[in-house]
């Protein structure tokens, strides 16, 4: 294993977004977590483009979990983006956000998402969904490779 | 009976034709014995005539012998005698065989026979006398004259013994007829007397029913003259006669009555003697009817005869001349009616009509009348006129309302076949309803047109009435109210999707922070522990434990606005899966491990949305086992009972349990009765509870009731899938 593929985070809450990293780093997860803090510059990271061109230093994600709620394009553009764009197609999406609303998740599986999770507020819950993440998403799926 | 009176003419006219025919037939039998008689008597006649021809033959031949053995003149005498004879008795037998041609032929013969004898007798003689006695005798010698003679015997011996036979059977005959003739008679006097018998007993039958006839004719008469006579008094007309002095004659018990006196206090007094208050009045009457001989009829009469100083009543009478056998007037009759009670029933309809007019022309509703099926208008008030904005039209029949003049909304004319009339008339309908515009002074009203069926006592439609309202500004209110209404659905509308951003709002960015708080204050707990110190810690403790209870309300939060909310469609549901779901939850929760939790099953189906229901059942089950008593496990006990259409299920704690005060607010949002500390909470649980079961067309209640803890219920419309029946409290 030369190198591990990158988790792409999308979230615009910091706190929210340190948390994630704590309980990466909590459970022990190596893989580089990139995170993103908008809809737009997520949208060009899964593109390729501006400051995402390069592909050695921005490469395609193993998993993209994403926020819906986000500032400038929101998270069901990005997942738009993401599954138009060829080279991120087949990436697993996992949505990531706080709402549990009926018409969030049902949009977010047209749009063609892996996975919808409801983050948890419980830490000792976040901790164990990282995990079961890491596990299934990262370790044990197999996608179409880019 | 009609049969019977014929009976005794029929015998008649049998026995007589009986009679006849006897006497028919004896007069045919008499008449046949007559003849016979006749012929008889011809017959004996003949055969003596015939003796004696031949006995005046042997004289003669006697005398001829002897005067030719003789020659003396004596014996010539018996000769001559018979010779002279001969002639006579030959016309004799003439006359006898007359009518006869078998006779008459016999008898030529006869003649002939005896023409020969006498010729020869007369030659011998002849000779004898002119001395030639002995010529003669050679003559008789000779045998010829007894030849002759014996021929004679001969012919008149078969005539003889023909007319013995011929006697003979007209003796037979004669006696048939004579038998004949008695047998005739005695049949006709049988059938004479069986006649006569007959007519007797037919004469007497007849007698006796006329007399019973005549019996029962007076008896029916006496009968109805008593009919009359009762009808006379108590027929509902009062009735006198009085004679030309005007005195009553005869008075029956009505008139008596209606002149308030007896029937005796009439009879022999004047008219005006008994009605004093009238009698002006009506003795003119009974003399103009004496003078003229005119009736006077339909007289009217107001008199207080019969109530003494009561209130007068009306009559109306009518006078008829009576007159004699000579046609003279002899008295007056008279007829007379108590009118009152109609007059005052006319009256009173009268006035009921007037009234129901005034209400007719009062009110401010057109009203229309006609006859069903036809559909002739019969009539309508003034208002119809102004309503419609034209007179009315007085329509023979459905097929003039074409004339009739409204409109429908796109301005097409409505057709005569569309009024509520013609719709009862046609299709039979009990009450339609149309809204048309009419054109009243240049602006188009609406107005509504409301048709009822008239019926007669049999209940079959005889008519029809419609009602014309002008509901223009109802209209017109109503399209301001629809479009209001649809404002208002539209402001709802978006004030409902505001709250859906609001409660996405909150789920989505209170929870954030508390994400935050919650997070780093348990790191702090992990990571930090030895520099936090024992003070440091049980702050962050606290931090962590606020997070849990905002997350826990904004929770609850979302779930009450949610319920109030959600498009809730209901479905038959067998609660039970339900209920174990929500054991679950409730052991997973904190404190919630060791409660014991019964459910009574089947449970009785119910109709519910599974969502709802699952919050509802949760949040009675958690409050069940939180409100526990202390030191004491949680018990709670599930069960439900069906009543018709609707299921009670009853969710029993042995917990604190709820005093009575408290038992209607604790329904409320953020209603709590006892502190965080003891029994943590949202106080919004049982808002969620009702709200809930609200949603799902139920009802929730608090059975205060229960000796200890708690006994709560929820009520829901049956459903329809298994364990429907048959559940209840065990």
């Amino acid at each position: 294993m030369h190198q591990l593929s990158t988790v792409l985070l999308v979230e615009d809450n910091d706190d929210d977004a340190e948390l994630i990293a704590y309980a990466f780093e909590k459970a022990g997860i190596a893989n580089p977590l990139v995170r993103l803090a908008d809809g737009e510059a997520a949208v060009a990271y899964a593109r390729g483009t501006g400051v995402y061109a390069d592909r050695d230093r921005h490469p395609v994600p193993a998993l993209i979990l994403l926020d819906l709620k986000l500032p400038r394009r929101s998270g069901f553009e990005v997942l738009a983006e993401v599954r138009a764009n060829p080279s991120t197609q087949h990436t697993p999406v996992v949505v990531l956000t706080s709402s549990g609303q009926q018409p969030d998740i049902e949009r977010a599986y047209q749009l063609c998402a892996n996975s919808y999770l409801v983050k948890p507020v419980n830490r000792d819950a976040l901790l164990d969904m990282v995990k079961a993440l890491d596990a299934y998403w990262v370790r044990l799926n197999r996608t179409v490779s880019a | 009976m009609p049969r019977t009176p014929k009976l005794p003419s029929i015998a008649l006219t049998v026995s007589l034709l009986l009679l006849l025919v006897a006497l028919i037939s004896i007069g045919r039998t008499l008449d046949g014995v007559g003849r016979s008689a006749v012929l008889v008597e011809r017959g004996h006649r003949t055969i003596e005539a015939y003796g004696s021809l031949l006995s005046t033959v042997k004289d003669a031949e006697t005398g001829q012998r002897g005067y030719l053995l003789t020659g003396r003149v004596i014996y010539l005498q018996p000769y001559e005698t018979a010779n002279k004879s001969l002639g006579n008795q030959l016309a004799n037998l003439r006359g006898l065989a007359a009518g006869d041609p078998d006779q008459t032929r016999k008898l030529s013969q006869v003649t002939s026979a005896l023409t020969d004898k006498t010729k020869e007798l007369a030659r011998t003689v002849e000779l004898a006398r002119a001395g030639d006695r002995a010529g003669a005798l050679a003559v008789v010698e000779t045998n010829a004259g007894k030849v002759r003679m014996d021929r004679l015997r001969r012919l008149v011996g078969e005539l003889v013994s023909e007319q013995r036979s011929a006697l003979a059977q007209r003796r037979a005959n004669f006696d048939a007829a004579q038998r004949r003739a008695l047998l005739s008679a005695m049949a006709a006097a049988i059938a004479a007397v069986a006649a006569a018998l007959t007519a007797a007993w037919a004469l007497f039958r007849s007698g006796r029913r006329t007399e019973r006839r005549l019996a029962a004719s007076e008896a029916e008469l006496s009968h109805r003259v008593a009919e009359l006579a009762a009808i006379y008094d108590s027929a509902p007309v009062g009735l006198s006669y009085a004679d030309r002095d005007l005195r009553y004659v005869t008075v029956n018990e009505r008139l008596a009555a209606i002149n308030g006196r007896s029937v005796d206090a009439h009879l022999g007094r004047t008219v005006g003697q008994v009605a004093p208050d009238i009698a002006e009045e009506v003795e003119s009457i009974y003399r103009r009817v004496i003078e003229t001989g005119e009736p006077a009829l339909d007289v009217d009469i107001r008199s207080k005869a019969s109530t003494g100083d009561g209130d007068a009543r009306d009559y109306v009478a009518n006078y008829w001349p009576v007159r004699d056998a000579a046609g003279a007037i002899i008295g007056v009759n008279v007829a007379i009616i108590d009118i009152t009670d109609r007059k005052a029933a006319e009256a009173a309809l009268a006035a009921s009509e007037a009234r129901l007019r005034a209400v007719y022309e009062a009110v401010p509703v057109g009203i229309v009348t006609a006859d069903l099926p036809s559909g002739r208008i019969t009539g309508g008030n003034s208002f119809t006129g102004e309503i419609t904005g034209h007179p009315i039209l007085l329509s023979p029949d459905i097929g003039g309302y074409d004339e009739w003049v409204s409109y429908h909304p796109d301005g097409s004319r409505v057709a005569g076949h569309e009024y509520p009339l013609a719709r009862m008339a046609l299709l039979g309908e009990e009450a339609p309803e149309i809204e048309v515009l009419y054109d009243r002074g240049g602006t188009r009203r609406w107005t509504r047109i409301m048709g009822r069926p008239v019926r007669d006592e049999a209940g079959s439609t005889v008519g029809g009435v419609v009602v014309l309202v002008d509901v223009d500004e109802l209209r017109r209110a109503r399209e301001t109210l629809e479009q209001e209404v649809a404002a208002r659905t539209a402001d709802l509308a978006t004030a409902n999707t505001q709250l859906e951003a609001f409660a996405y709002t909150v789920s989505h960015d209170l929870r954030a922070p508390l994400r935050g708080m919650e997070g780093f204050a348990r790191i702090l707990l992990d990571d930090f522990a030895e520099a936090l110190g024992d003070k440091g810690r049980r702050y962050a403790g606290r931090i962590v434990a606020a997070a849990e209870r905002m997350e826990g309300l904004i929770s609850d939060l979302l779930t009450f606005s949610r319920l109030q909310r959600v498009e809730v469609s209901l479905r038959s549901i067998d609660p039970s899966g339900i209920i174990h779901s929500a054991i679950e939850d409730v052991r997973g929760a904190p404190g919630g491990a060791d409660a014991l939790i019964e459910v009574e099953e089947p449970l009785p189906s119910v109709l519910a949305e599974p969502v709802v229901l699952g919050h509802v059942l949760a949040n009675l089950l958690g409050n069940g086992v939180k409100f526990r008593r202390e030191g004491a496990p949680a018990r709670v006990r599930i069960w439900g009972e069906r009543n018709d259409e609707r299921v009670r299920l009853w969710v029993e704690d042995e917990g604190i349990g709820v005093d009575q005060e408290h038992a209607e607010r604790i329904f409320g949002a953020f209603e709590r009765l006892h502190g965080q500390e003891a029994y943590p909470g949202t106080g919004i649980g049982l808002a969620i509870v009702r709200a809930g079961a609200e949603r799902m067309g139920g009802t929730v209640g608090l059975d205060i009731t229960a000796e200890r803890g708690a006994r709560f219920w929820l009520e829901l419309r049956a459903g329809s899938a298994p364990h429907s029946e048959g559940a209840g409290v065990g």
